[in-house]
């Protein structure tokens, strides 16, 4: 069965079992998280950028539909084709529709994550046309069947070993270093490109006031998949646009150094429309998919909002102790680690994403990372304030009115504390009552837990007859 | 605040009944600093558990934990300052103005008991003004300790210097930082809701503490350091989790003769 963000405490308990995965994951993420902090330590302005990226996201969410406006009449001046979705079918249904109706029968593929939560790959080689990711963590997924497990880096979650025994396998070619392995996929990949129909990309940043549409990579295969084919279809969530190049400059000022510690990424391309008269590459017919699935509805909540600041830049993702633990997979939702479990609980019904707002530790290491300060504890806190009003928290109402009337109560709570303290001090009944497992498992991993003579103050001692 | 005056203790409900050891360390620090103490009777619990776990404002305002936080205004309103051994307790307190309605007066209560509720090395360091309490109290402790930033002390409460001054001016100890500073796994609810993922994390902290040949871990959070601590003895490890108070005392202990660093958070008496 496939995960899913509802089944995140069996998926997770899976993936802390398997320490290949945990070897690995500790591997990558400290990796990440450590170019990222290397970065960021030789920038002396990193509040300043942190501040105007977050203005400029700010910006985009408090104008959006004029901004929307203003980029497809520029895009449009420029010769791009641009569609609105409102949610994945529709989107899907006219990327393929458009790749029936123009007869291709292969498309390449930048990284992309919007295209992950259309389900987009399935969804065209159901119509019998041939999808190829050209990112070489994408590709070395699609190879293995598996969904990206990192929204910067697809494939963290594989060792180098595990991806030469898939090459092997699924290629018939072997490698030993990471560099061997990437010619490999290299040469697989050249022919693709050029016998493609179709190039489909996601967009980093769109620009209202020149129709510009921006793509950030490191590889060069973003570049080959809109150079290549006839056709570039790009999709985009609606809020990835931003006023004017400068607000793009002040993205480009966080987005590298903060996913990768780069100041500037491999390549950025800037995409001004079809190839014109004269020009000997570049698609002929460009496309811009416009997909809202869902984004309308959380920019009109004034505590999810601001979750679409988000760059996807992955910063949340390498510093998150949950995310490390247990890698994407576990989360079961399109984007995982902190933003994903916010996304998930903003766009996806509130009983399915119940766990991943409960599956964090409040640590906020996100919020401290994010380049445009998106605090993510304080809208997971939101989201399980929520699934509680609905009833669907984990803590069962019998004894959270029950807890709370204690509070309120010191003589009932330190009788039942008392009654505890004589009966059963190390919690062992307690925690063997049914619905109390967690309890049980985490005492069991423990010592010394339990309930001891109370602290007490000299007033209570007078009045117990001066002991403990 | 003067040194003279007069404090409320703060006792987080964990430390009342399950790490004693804590509250009678703090107890102690204030006192052989000079200051009054008080500790109000009829302390509960915060309601951090509650809060965390959803119970707590937005569709709920003024439900089930605005009762719980008027009832802790009442015991320590009149206070000069309020001050508590954890991070989480205080940063729950700071955050009670937001469980009522926004201009009401319950709200500016809670607005005024936020603003002078203090954790123990916060009060000590930032209000008290205290720099060397080594010094000040003649402490000695030869230990190799790590300091555990917890997330509610270094993110909720913004507190990186005071600990770490306080443990500076304490002769003969040296201090470690982990190699990266990071969760513990606890995350209250966190843990027991998810306790496969919450172990795998403090496994990973653990190797770390370990390789870094740190012997004590100390920290401002009970709750962290308990559960680290029961860890680290279940596991039989050369490594115990102590409270910076605990730690502290211990100082003043062995400066006057005693020496005893076996004494995790969840010793007995």
């Amino acid at each position: 069965m496939s995960a899913r963000p509802g089944r995140f405490s069996e998926q997770a308990s899976r993936a802390v079992a398997n320490p290949g995965l945990r070897a690995v994951m500790r591997r990558a993420v400290a990796h990440l998280a450590g170019l990222r902090a290397k970065a960021l330590a030789a920038m002396p302005d990193v509040e300043a950028r942190r501040d105007r990226a977050a203005a400029v996201r700010q910006r985009t969410l408090d104008n959006l539909p004029d901004l929307l406006e203003r980029l497809e009449e520029t895009l449009t001046r420029a010769g791009v084709q641009v569609h609105y979705a409102l949610d994945a079918a529709e989107a899907n249904a006219f990327i393929g529709g458009l790749a029936l109706d123009r007869g291709v029968t292969r498309v390449v593929k930048g990284k992309s994550m919007v295209t992950e939560e259309l389900g987009l790959n399935a969804y065209l080689q159901g119509l019998g046309v041939e999808v190829f990711e050209t990112d070489l963590g994408e590709y070395i997924v699609q190879l293995a069947g598996q969904p990206p497990s990192h929204i910067i880096s697809p494939a963290l979650h594989l060792s180098r070993a595990e991806i030469a025994d898939l090459f092997a396998r699924k290629l018939g070619q072997g490698g030993e270093t990471a560099s061997e392995l990437t010619q490999v996929a290299r040469r697989e990949l050249r022919e693709k490109f050029v016998t493609a129909g179709m190039g489909v990309t996601g967009v980093n940043v769109a620009v209202a006031a020149s129709g510009t549409l921006v793509l950030v990579e490191n590889e060069g295969n973003i570049r080959l998949s809109t150079a290549c084919p006839d056709i570039h279809v790009a999709v985009m969530t609606l809020e990835k646009v931003v006023g004017n190049f400068a607000d793009l400059a002040d993205i480009l000022d966080v987005l590298p150094p903060f996913a990768t510690g780069q100041t500037m990424p491999g390549s950025l391309s800037l995409f001004f429309g079809p190839r014109r008269l004269g020009e000997s590459d570049g698609p002929r017919e460009v496309h811009l998919v416009i997909l809202d699935n869902g984004r309308s509805r959380v920019l009109a909540d004034p505590v999810l909002a601001q979750i679409l600041r988000c760059i996807r830049c992955g910063a949340c993702l390498n510093v998150c102790p949950v995310y490390a633990a247990v890698g994407g997979h576990a989360y079961g939702s399109t984007y995982p680690g902190p933003m994903g479990a916010v996304l998930a609980g903003a766009l996806e019904p509130l009983d399915s994403s119940v766990p991943l707002a409960f599956a964090c530790t409040m640590c906020g290491a996100c919020a401290q990372a994010c380049p445009v300060r998106i605090d993510h504890p304080a809208v997971l806190l939101e989201l399980r304030r929520r699934a509680t009003a609905a009833g669907l928290a984990p803590l069962p109402e019998v004894l959270a009115w029950a807890y709370a009337f204690a509070l309120r109560h010191p003589a009932a709570y330190r009788a039942a504390v008392g009654l505890l303290r004589g009966l059963d001090p190390e919690l062992t009944r307690v925690a063997a009552m049914p619905g109390l497992e967690g309890l049980a498992a985490y005492l069991g991993q423990r010592e010394g837990l339990g309930l001891k003579p109370p602290f007490a103050s000299e007033d209570e001692k007078k009045e117990n007859g001066g002991g403990k | 605040m003067n040194i003279t005056d007069t404090v409320h203790l703060f006792v987080p409900c964990l430390v009342r009944d399950a790490l004693p050891g804590i509250g009678r360390a703090t107890l102690a620090l204030l006192r052989s600093l000079g200051l009054g103490v008080m500790v109000p009777k009829d302390q509960t619990c915060c309601g951090q558990l509650l809060y965390k776990q959803g119970q707590g404002q937005g569709q709920n305002r003024d439900g089930r934990l605005a009762p719980v936080a008027r009832r802790f205004m009442d015991i320590f309103g009149q206070a000069r300052a309020v001050v508590a051994p954890s991070s989480s307790c205080v940063a729950m307190v700071r955050a009670y103005p937001g469980l009522f309605a926004p201009g009401s007066a319950d709200q500016a209560r809670a607005m005024d008991l936020a603003a002078k509720t203090f954790e123990l090395s916060e009060f000590l360091v930032n209000v008290l003004g205290v720099t060397d309490l080594g010094a000040a109290l003649g402490l000695t402790l030869n230990t190799i300790v790590i300091y555990h930033g917890s997330c509610q002390a270094e993110q909720a409460l913004g507190l990186v210097e005071s600990p770490r001054r306080l443990l500076a001016g304490v002769r003969g100890l040296t201090v470690l930082e982990p190699s990266r500073a990071s969760c513990c796994g606890f995350g209250g609810g966190f843990s027991l809701a998810f306790p496969d993922i919450s172990r795998a994390i403090l496994e990973d902290k653990t190797a770390d503490f370990l390789a870094l040949g740190a012997e004590v871990v100390v920290g401002l959070e009970p709750s962290c350091l308990a559960h680290m601590d029961g860890y680290f003895r279940k596991q039989g490890l050369p490594l115990r989790a102590v409270h910076l108070a605990e730690l502290l005392m211990q100082g003043l202990e062995s400066s006057a003769g005693s020496d005893r660093l076996n004494s995790g958070p969840g010793v007995r008496p």
